[in-house]
């Protein structure tokens, strides 16, 4: 027996790709959000006692890229060379750290501390999706267990596929593909509307390679975005002399808010 | 038609055109994972643009390009100048990392069939151990 719920207008023998839920996959599923203010370095202490999966965005207060504007919120990435106008943020078993900086725009990538604010979102699930137990963080009534477990025993999210946390809400109505051209020695900012009100969580993947940015080439490109409640930013960097490319950025909105 | 929505904890309105509010609603796909673990890699290979690689190859067999989180352990390495902190975090494509006088190259992509994790360095034996999530979810 299974839970699957459809999307309007299809169907739940559609592929899975196309289902809003089904109970015969796990699912991603916030157990822990909100927004801290740090000012070069501080953490987030989630205490789960494993690595559980997570995402991150930092509020650029001064914006050094002309064309997006102060108060944009940026992905968090683990390095400071993979991003412009960004924060690191690393996790443990026990926190979530952050580190704020401004990466200038120029070759030399120096950067200064800040403070400001950082928006965290801490998933029950692990990355080595070890099942694991020992927490009490299940929450809600609609509860589906992993295959061979029994849901009156559980307490710990690890071994559930879903269970009323917060389960990001993709809005592929709103989500797309727009494209940006490299050029030499110079950054280039392609903006899409949103229109939310609020600044929602943003995923994006540049196409051509098949990663997710932003991220860092050592050729010298660079590829991130910024999220306000109105636009996405995305900007295509290139320090050095390959421009001309044309890149496809795809990008997922979801109806979840940062603020 | 009908829909199917669940309230955040301390939410009230299920009519509500807020949608963040809820915890699930049938007019906004969750992200569902197909696959999931982890990959270590060495840099035992000669070649790659520093001189030593390691590749792992992860197929997930969809027939079209997924959305998919990776995260890479850097724990056990030094911290690189102007760094306090460094633990397990989000890859996201090509990544590189100093540590002391050296660096690693780290690179993620996806693609139809695929998720390629791929690390060099100019030292022969480093090992990195990458965690992955790969969802259903298609980019559009």
């Amino acid at each position: 027996m299974a839970l699957i719920i459809a999307k309007p207008g299809n169907s739940v023998y559609d592929n899975e790709k196309s289902l809003v839920l089904t109970s015969n996959r796990d699912c991603l599923v916030e157990i822990k959000s909100g927004t801290k203010n740090i000012s070069n370095t501080g953490y987030f202490q989630h205490s789960l006692g494993y690595y559980p999966a997570y995402s991150a965005f930092m509020k650029v207060q001064t914006s050094t890229i002309v064309g997006v504007p102060n108060g944009c919120w940026s992905p968090c990435v683990g390095f400071i060379g993979n991003a412009l106008d960004g924060g690191i943020v690393t996790i443990d078993s026990d926190k979530l750290y952050f580190e704020t900086y401004t990466v200038y725009n120029d070759i030399t990538m120096s950067y200064d501390y800040v403070q400001t604010d950082f928006y965290y979102s801490i998933f029950g699930n692990s990355i080595n999706n070890a099942v694991g137990s020992g927490n009490d963080n299940v929450s809600g009534k609609l509860k589906i267990a992993k295959s061979g477990l029994s849901l009156t025993d559980i307490t710990d999210v690890r071994q559930l596929k879903f269970f009323v946390g917060n389960a990001f809400k993709q809005d592929l109505g709103i989500s797309g593909t727009t494209s940006v051209t490299l050029v030499d020695y110079d950054m280039t900012v392609k903006s899409v509307h949103h229109g939310l009100g609020y600044v929602p969580i943003v995923y994006a993947f540049e196409n051509n390679n098949g990663s997710r940015i932003p991220y860092g080439n050592p050729d010298g490109t660079i590829f991130t975005y910024y999220v306000d409640s109105s636009d996405i930013y995305f900007v295509a960097g290139n320090f050095s002399a390959t421009g001309g490319d044309l890149y496809d950025i795809k990008y997922v909105i979801t109806r979840d808010k940062i603020v | 038609m009908a829909k199917f929505k669940i309230l955040k904890t301390g939410e009230t309105d299920i009519d509500s055109n807020d949608i963040w509010r809820f915890a699930l609603h049938s007019d906004y796909p969750v992200y569902k994972i197909i696959s999931q673990g982890t990959e270590t890699l060495s840099t035992n290979t000669a070649g790659g643009a520093l001189g030593y690689y390691g590749q792992s190859v992860i197929n997930h067999g969809l027939g079209y390009k997924p959305q998919s989180f990776v995260f890479a352990d850097f724990s056990s390495y030094p911290s690189y100048p102007g760094s306090t902190q460094i633990k397990v975090t989000d890859v996201t494509g090509w990544y590189i990392f100093y540590y002391n006088a050296s660096f690693l190259n780290v690179f993620q992509s996806i693609d139809e069939n695929n998720l390629t994790l791929y690390i060099e360095a100019p030292e022969y034996g480093k090992t990195l151990t990458f965690g992955y999530i790969i969802t259903l979810d298609e980019w559009l």
